[in-house]
């Protein structure tokens, strides 16, 4: 039996690049029509970035967009028209979702302020995602991951120990709002179904990536300390580093999080006379002597192989994992056995590997289908949903409002 | 409406510890659920014993994190492993919506916890079982950690960093502990999946949360060309580790600090050469050999020269503040941002007018919290409740809701139970 949450429900996406489309994918497997509104125009970045399939390119072979935006419909409309515009409101007005990630100011530009939305129908869920959130001093600040990662303080603890602060992997504010905005939007959406009354998000980059570096900010404000850059060390437990092992670039990350552990590693290890050392039986103590810790597990790891290194610590019940690369992850048993990785049929360029769901759910499966081609649905949102003849829907397409 | 209050009437019982279950529960309860939580008598969440702690001296009730995770909860204390202590939770998980866990499939049968045993038990439980792995899978009864999600999950692998010296400069975690804040958010959003489903069918359901898979969500931009694109992008870009990401976006360095240099169209770098680094950018002899003509030059112009062109930007960072750069990118639109530090923050104004910070009681002092991720409505921030003692909420729970009298607590916590 299953039961998808968001059967029924229709999203009129505004947003691009990765925060919103990655956000909104989420919704759209799990059963919501998400409609975006793109543009050829105005095209979404990833449609025109590498790689694209093949090495050729093409606004519907991207990797990056294709990987985003599965299970989900594409219109165009050149939103500066009047008449777009006017298609746009009629579009929202058959939906419940609304998500937008333009530029502050940009909705209300086009004719489209949520006051205006509101009025048009007032049990929609009006979302809005943006990197500083629409009120405040800087609401109007524009930018992008790594300025969100700066401001939120996350940069400033990432990185080695010496050395300046790094980007993280992944794009790593967009996709960690972007879940949060996820959560967002079903609170909303729980709500209204609860009330039957329409709900506004305002979700902030910043203010999404800062709750998530609590260690940080509360250690300033209880002690006025502030956290330095400490590469994959961690402010309470040691060991707790990658450490090198048998070939080129190979790495196993252990994590002994209290002195259980660290006695149950000793005992895996073989109980060397190093570690029988009392300065390490606390945590205390091993974070003290961190650096020579560190070195000495190196020493021990550094002649095998990463996998048997993590096998026979979990073993152990000692907290382990290699460092996977891209091929590695993608072809990672555990993974796998998820089924986490998924290859919808795309019309253009056929079947190629994605990612999926972190979540498998006894009721409530999720489809995969493949991303749209740029405009691929404009006869069924402007034909079937919004009820045009062929006559008008081909003079707004011959007059370039659908475009 | 009344604030925070968007799943008020959801009643969530949480049985686990550390971040990812403890900070999934904290969302729910940032917008109204009720949150009843488990700890074990005498240990207690092991955040308890984690910092940062008021001067350093670390004391159970006394954790920064665990009151940033736990603040508003009830607290209870029960042993699930001794049979009247299971009884009491079952007959809580009777009227619950969400059971939040993070045990492993064999630890939860064991305690006869499993789906299996809940479900008829009340068949509108929504259970949610957030482990490092998952459920089932080689790797399903291995122990977990942010450290090796990260790793596990490509998310280290694919770090944009200059590696110089790829031996002594191992595959980095993002700073602080990300996945497992990410298990805690991917949990909340499955479950209301889960509660949105049940408002059709009327039946709750399992779910089965995994921080790697999570984590390699992330993987958007890396696994597309290794897909689409294995002998070309990949192969050039991303199959070795000694990578810059993407060109000239990153952090310099500056006079007090380091700013974020996010330029990425042209016309933010004409802006940027021409206005903010130096009206007379011309002038400056060496990057006029580098970019000779300003009306051609192109994006890829500063991509390819970045090595030439990048020391020059440092040199004239390096004479200015954080505050300085950041203002006059401002002025011009650019996405140009200060690397802050928690200080920073504390002092922003753009934070203070969306009233985001909350305070909270961390042993005897008022602490300054982040606030929630997200906000609906008219959102008003609200001081946090404080977080829960061992067992402080035993008998409003116990007694109040469950009907137990005072000798029976007085019996169970004796027997350890409580």
């Amino acid at each position: 039996m299953n039961s998808l949450p968001l059967e029924g429900i229709r999203v009129a996406d505004f947003s691009w690049v990765i925060v919103g489309p990655y956000s909104t994918q989420w919704l759209a497997m799990m059963g919501a029509e998400v409609i975006r509104i793109e543009s050829t125009l105005r095209m979404d970045i990833l449609r025109r970035q590498p790689p694209f399939a093949d090495g050729v390119q093409g606004a519907d072979r991207s990797g990056l967009f294709n990987g985003l935006n599965m299970s989900k419909k594409s219109c165009t409309l050149d939103l500066r028209r009047p008449e777009a515009i006017e298609l746009a409101r009629r579009l929202i007005k058959v939906s419940d979702v609304v998500v937008e990630q333009f530029s502050y100011g940009m909705m209300d530009r086009f004719g489209l302020s949520f006051e205006s939305l509101r009025q048009l129908k007032p049990d929609l869920v009006l979302v809005s995602v943006s990197g500083m959130g629409r009120t405040g001093p800087l609401r109007e600040l524009s930018g992008y991951n790594e300025s969100f990662l700066a401001y939120s303080g996350l940069a400033t603890i990432t990185g080695y120990e010496v050395g300046p602060p790094v980007l993280s992997g992944g794009v790593w504010a967009d996709h960690a709002t972007g879940m949060n905005l996820t959560l967002a939007i079903l609170t909303a959406l729980y709500r209204r179904s609860q009330t039957g009354l329409g709900q506004t998000v305002d979700i902030s980059m910043l203010e999404s990536v800062a709750a998530q570096i609590p260690e940080a900010i509360i250690d300033y404000a209880m002690n006025g300390r502030a956290t330095s850059r400490t590469g994959n060390h961690d402010r309470d437990m040691a060991p707790h580093s990658c450490y090198p092992c048998a070939g080129d670039d190979q790495w196993v990350a252990i994590s002994v999080r209290n002195d259980e552990e660290w006695r149950a590693f000793c005992g895996a290890i073989g109980n060397p006379r190093w570690a029988c050392d009392p300065k390490y039986a606390t945590a205390q103590g091993r974070l003290q002597h961190q650096d020579e810790l560190d070195r000495l597990v190196s020493e021990w790891t550094r002649k095998r192989e990463k996998r048997w290194v993590a096998e026979m610590l979990q073993r152990a019940g000692v907290p382990a994992g290699p460092t996977l690369n891209v091929e590695e992850v993608v072809h990672d048993p555990q993974l796998n056995h998820r089924g986490f990785f998924v290859n919808p049929e795309h019309p253009e360029i056929g079947r190629r590997l994605a990612l999926g769901m972190p979540w498998i759910m006894s009721e409530s499966e999720g489809t995969i289908g493949s991303a749209p081609t740029i405009g691929q649905d404009n006869a069924y949102v402007f034909g079937e949903l919004l009820g045009l003849s062929d006559e008008e829907f081909a003079r707004l397409v011959g007059e370039g409002v659908i475009r | 409406m009344p604030v925070g209050s968007a799943l008020s009437g959801l009643r969530v019982v949480e049985h686990a510890g550390f971040i990812p279950g403890p900070y999934c529960a904290k969302l729910l309860a940032d917008s109204g659920a009720e949150i009843i939580k488990i700890e074990e008598p005498g240990i207690g969440d092991s955040s308890r014993r984690f910092g940062p702690f008021p001067g350093d001296r670390p004391r159970p009730e006394s954790s920064g994190l665990f009151q940033y995770l736990n603040g508003g909860k009830l607290g209870i204390t029960l042993d699930c492993r001794d049979p009247e202590g299971l009884d009491i939770l079952k007959r809580l998980l009777k009227d619950a919506d969400i059971y939040i866990g993070d045990r492993n499939r064999s630890e939860m049968a064991e305690l006869r916890l499993g789906y299996e045993d809940l479900k008829p038990l009340n068949p509108r439980l929504v259970v949610l079982s957030v482990t490092p792995f998952g459920e089932t899978g080689p790797c399903c009864e291995w122990e977990g950690s942010d450290l090796i999600a990260c790793q596990m999950s490509g998310v280290s692998y694919t770090t944009p960093t200059v590696v110089d010296d790829p031996p002594s400069q191992p595959p980095l975690r993002p700073g602080g502990r990300q996945t497992d804040y990410l298990a805690g958010v991917t949990g909340a959003v499955a479950v209301m999946f889960a509660i949105l489903a049940r408002g059709k069918t009327g039946r709750g359901q399992h779910i089965d949360v995994s921080q790697q898979a999570a984590a390699a969500t992330f993987l958007h931009q890396e696994i597309p060309p290794y897909t689409h694109d294995p002998g070309g992008f990949y192969q050039i870009h991303m199959a070795k580790r000694k990578r810059s990401g993407w060109g000239p976006v990153g952090y310099l360095p500056c006079k007090d600090g380091y700013i974020a240099m996010g330029c990425r169209e042209e016309y933010q770098w004409r802006v940027f050469l021409g206005e903010v680094f130096g009206p007379n950018w011309g002038d400056k002899k060496e990057l006029s050999e580098v970019l000779p003509d300003f009306s051609k030059f192109d994006l890829w112009v500063i991509i390819n020269n970045w090595a030439r062109i990048r020391p020059m930007i440092v040199e004239w960072c390096m004479r200015h503040s954080r505050d300085e750069i950041f203002n006059l990118a401002r002025q011009k639109g650019l996405p140009i941002a200060p690397c802050n530090d928690p200080s920073d923050l504390l002092k922003s104004e753009q934070l203070k007018s969306r009233d985001y910070f909350v305070e909270a009681t961390v042993g005897e002092s008022r602490v300054t919290m982040p606030g929630a991720p997200f906000r609906l409505n008219e959102y008003q921030s609200r001081a946090k409740g404080r977080a829960p003692t061992m067992g402080e909420h035993n008998r409003e729970v116990f007694c109040g809701r469950l009907g137990l009298t005072e000798e029976d607590l007085a019996r169970l916590k004796k027997r350890k139970v409580i």
